[in-house]
């Protein structure tokens, strides 16, 4: 092969390549995702009285498809309710399915509808709500907006219904703004379900009181209790007392001395501007202190995904791609690409004019 | 060991303008990553970046205030500031509280700014962050030993960089450097393997072209530093095996003893290249002078107590505290989903190993690496000529030594593997060799080739490009 031409073959190798990757990149990506790992908390058994929905920004049009985290430990059927605005709305699409079984609730299931074509810059809200009015064991995953001080894992016991729970922790970083409990159920219709936080054993004077009022029930989930933020709080030691309804128990573990005690997660930090996340909703009540851990798909055309990679990364792209295409044609040329190997018997000694002819440079 | 013919080894790799022709394509592939990488998305960058600026302010890696924990909290040293600030503070002689606060607020305003916590799915929720410690609780780059630090701080006064930006982009140039560095070392070692020049540069060529070590061309990180000392430890230990008068000289036992100050003073992760190129140059000399041998072991020896003195001052976690610590280790280190976590950082991974390749992928990696490694394992197994057999079997040994080192550490990451990627890619170099009879080498070389560029195409326009620009989280 001439070494022009050996270096045209591979130009075009290298060409084709990039070419064929880059097709690809025009895969619709989700318009707004909730991305977090670990899951740590989950919303609890879906109930139609006060299902667990969320408000966000579309930024796009052509909106199809809702994906949500689901843990599911027995199949049942799941419908999602999309409206416009808020939740009061009427319902605009709907989409029942039947979520695949992943009891570590790390799977995506996709409630697909028919696109709404001129979805960009609206605000929609979805909520879930058990297709059949007995499902249990499915629940939502909530990614709370704040980082986690002390981070307690799901407990192992139930404790006393209806007791005062009390308990202290040393808060390790500013801005305490909420703590979370796992309880089996929890019906704030049923008496007073109050967090109260201090800063000594013996004061009387609370710092914050959190209170839950009845659309916030929970069953086999995570309750959450937030407050004004303490700003100061950081090596800070606090003091807790929960108070439940008489029927309400909560699942902690055992103590050093066989006792049950609470487990619980502190949450720290504020808000982040200019999300097109507009926060959670339960029953009528907003939460916007928190998300579902969903994802939302619209039809985008290629050159869109296109346009938001040229956006994203600047100049940058067509520089990186002109440089790959150098460096893979250089390998190419070197190594798959290269010269012919000579005719005479390989063990022989090349002829004078071979070798000079071999050393000089080929082009 | 392998004897290309003649005509083969002039036209198709030829000699050094071929070698530049490669360091020339590596230099532009390691732009590209350099291009494409988007600011702190190296591992760890964040905190090798403060531990630089810290020195390019004009502050001695040493020197600092020791911390103290307490029984009760009240007593305890945690109380004045974060954990991830008390161990800069134990560090830097003369730094303030304050000084350190503000170096991680602007830092952790820059990651904001450059949507590093969009990117990372482990990352917490990033309104109200102040410190480091509330993205990765308890960490620091300040225990590590300081050369790489140094070096990028010089680069920062050089460059004049003053925003955090401006310093990551800064260090990410030594990465470039080292990345090219480590492809020499490669050509290098390969050399005194085997004569074929089509296989020096295949081994080059895999070290260039492995995504995962590519992408290391920008990473602030000194791992990219203990990358080349182990490369050339490792070179100057195969050096050894293969000079034919099994001499060693002075000038090679210096740098021996340089090399060996230089990894404890740079990464853990260099020490099985230090421990097995002390033990070639002592096996070497014990053949011949024995009064030599002593004085050169008692000098290795020497180095490396006061390295491990000057690691455990430093309160380096790498080192074990105790047996039982060492056992938990083992156990950690050499279990089941270690190895898997080893293998997948090493194929590809992205985002802080956040995100993966498709498994497909991964499996055909594995496939192919496992073919060459046994064509590799029968050469050396079969070989005929001593030089090159005794350098391959040093390059099995660093493999081995590597995967116990990072078994020991614990904590498994594939760019632990890349001080001996030299040895590897030889291996895979050699390997390829072997698997097919010669007259079709230069087929199995073409198609090795096309399969990595096509790996690295994957891995960089449809893996790193999407997770990096278009998944992003909210």
């Amino acid at each position: 092969m001439r070494p022009l031409t050996a270096w045209s073959f591979s130009a075009l190798t290298a060409l084709v390549i990039l070419a064929f990757c880059l097709v690809g990149l025009t895969d619709p990506r989700p318009m707004v995702e909730v991305r977090t790992l670990p899951l740590i908390t989950h919303f609890g058994d879906l109930t139609s009285l006060s299902p667990p929905g969320q408000a966000f920004r579309c930024e796009q049009d052509g909106l199809h498809r809702i994906d949500v985290r689901l843990v599911c430990s027995q199949e049942t059927r799941v419908t999602l309710h999309l409206r416009p605005d808020s939740q009061t709305a009427e319902v605009l699409r709907e989409a029942t399915i039947s979520p695949e079984l992943d009891p570590s609730g790390h799977a995506w299931s996709s409630f697909e509808f028919e696109p709404i074509k001129d979805s960009a810059g609206n605000i929609f809200h979805f909520s879930l709500v058990p297709a059949d009015e007995s499902a249990t064991n499915i629940s939502p995953w909530v990614r709370f907006h704040g980082q986690t001080g002390v981070n307690d894992p799901w407990g192992d016991r139930f404790l006393e219904a209806g007791a005062a729970h009390r308990g202290d922790f040393l808060s390790v970083h500013a801005h305490f703004q909420s703590m979370a409990f796992p309880v089996e159920s929890l019906s704030p219709a049923e008496g007073a379900t109050k967090l109260t936080i201090f800063d000594s054993p013996t004061s009387t004077e609370p710092l914050r009181v959190a209170t839950l009022k009845p659309p916030e029930e929970v069953h086999a989930g995570w309750t959450f209790f937030s407050f004004e933020p303490l700003s100061e709080s950081r090596w800070r030691r606090y003091y807790f007392e929960l108070q439940v309804p008489e029927r309400c128990r909560l699942i902690g573990t055992t103590g050093e001395n066989g006792e049950g005690i609470p487990v619980y997660k502190t949450f720290h930090g504020g808000e982040v501007p200019d999300s097109p996340l507009l926060g959670m909703t339960r029953g009528a009540m907003q939460q916007l202190d928190r998300d579902l851990v969903f994802r939302a798909w619209c039809e985008e055309p290629p050159n869109a995904v296109f346009a938001r990679l040229l956006e994203r990364t600047g100049d940058k792209l067509w520089f990186a791609a002109i440089l790959w295409c150098l460096a893979t044609a250089i390998c190419l040329r070197l190594f798959v690409f290269v010269d012919p190997q000579p005719k005479v018997a390989l063990k022989s000694t090349p002829s004078a004019d071979e070798t000079a002819s071999a050393s000089a440079p080929a082009d | 060991m392998f004897s290309a013919p003649e005509g083969v080894k002039l036209l198709s790799m030829k000699s050094w303008r071929d070698r530049r022709l490669l360091l020339i394509a590596a230099l532009l592939h390691g732009l590209v990553y350099a291009l494409l990488l988007p600011a702190w998305m190296g591992e760890d960058e964040p905190w090798h970046v403060e531990y630089a600026h810290h020195i390019s302010t004009g502050h001695a890696p040493w020197g600092g205030v020791e911390m103290h924990s307490a029984e009760r909290p009240e007593d305890d040293d945690r109380r004045l500031m974060d954990l991830s600030q008390l161990q800069v503070r134990r560090r830097m002689g003369g730094l303030n509280p304050t000084e350190i606060r503000a170096t991680q607020l602007n830092t952790l305003a820059s990651m904001k700014e450059e949507s590093f916590f969009r990117r990372i799915d482990f990352m917490p929720w990033p309104g109200g962050i102040e410190n480091f410690d509330q993205v990765q609780d308890a960490f620091t780059a300040t225990h590590q030993p300081p050369l790489y630090h140094a070096l990028g701080a010089l680069l920062v006064r050089m460059t004049g960089a003053e925003t955090p930006l401006e310093e990551l982009r800064s260090l990410r140039w030594i990465a470039l450097a080292c990345y090219l560095a480590m492809i020499a070392a490669t050509l290098a070692l390969a050399r005194l393997v085997t004569d074929d020049l089509r296989l020096i540069g295949l081994a080059g060529f895999i070290c260039a072209w492995l995504p995962m070590h590519a992408r290391q061309a920008a990473v602030a990180n000194n791992d990219v530093l203990a990358n080349v000392i182990g490369a050339a430890l490792l070179f100057a230990g195969a050096l050894q095996l293969s000079r034919s008068t099994g001499r060693t000289t002075t000038k090679g036992v210096i740098t021996l003893i340089v090399l060996i100050a230089l990894a404890f003073l740079t990464k853990t992760t260099t020490l099985a290249c230090a421990l097995l190129a002390g033990f070639v140059f002592l096996a070497v000399l014990a053949r011949g002078d024995g009064r030599k041998a002593l004085s050169v072991a008692v000098a290795c020896v020497a180095v490396m107590a006061l390295g491990y003195a000057y690691l455990r001052a430093t309160h380096s976690p790498s080192l074990p505290t105790s047996w039982s610590d060492l056992g938990g280790r083992f156990a950690e280190g050499f279990n089941a989903a270690s190895v898997s976590e080893l293998w997948r950082t090493t194929v590809g991974a992205f985002n802080w190993y956040s995100r993966d390749l498709p498994g497909w992928v991964s499996t055909i990696a594995m496939i192919v690496v496992l073919v060459l490694m046994m064509g590799a394992f029968t050469k050396t197994a079969s070989g005929v000529e001593q030089k090159g057999r005794a350098v391959l079997i040093l390059c099995l040994c660093a493999l081995l030594a590597q995967c116990v080192m990072i078994g020991l550490r614990g904590v498994s990451a594939g760019r632990y593997l890349f001080p001996i990627l030299p040895a590897a890619a030889t291996l895979l170099a050699v390997g390829a060799a072997t698997i097919v009879p010669e007259r079709s080498r230069q087929r199995i070389i073409s198609g090795l080739v096309i399969a990595f560029i096509t790996f690295d195409a994957v891995f960089l326009w449809r893996g790193l490009l999407v997770e990096q620009y278009l998944v992003w989280g909210n």
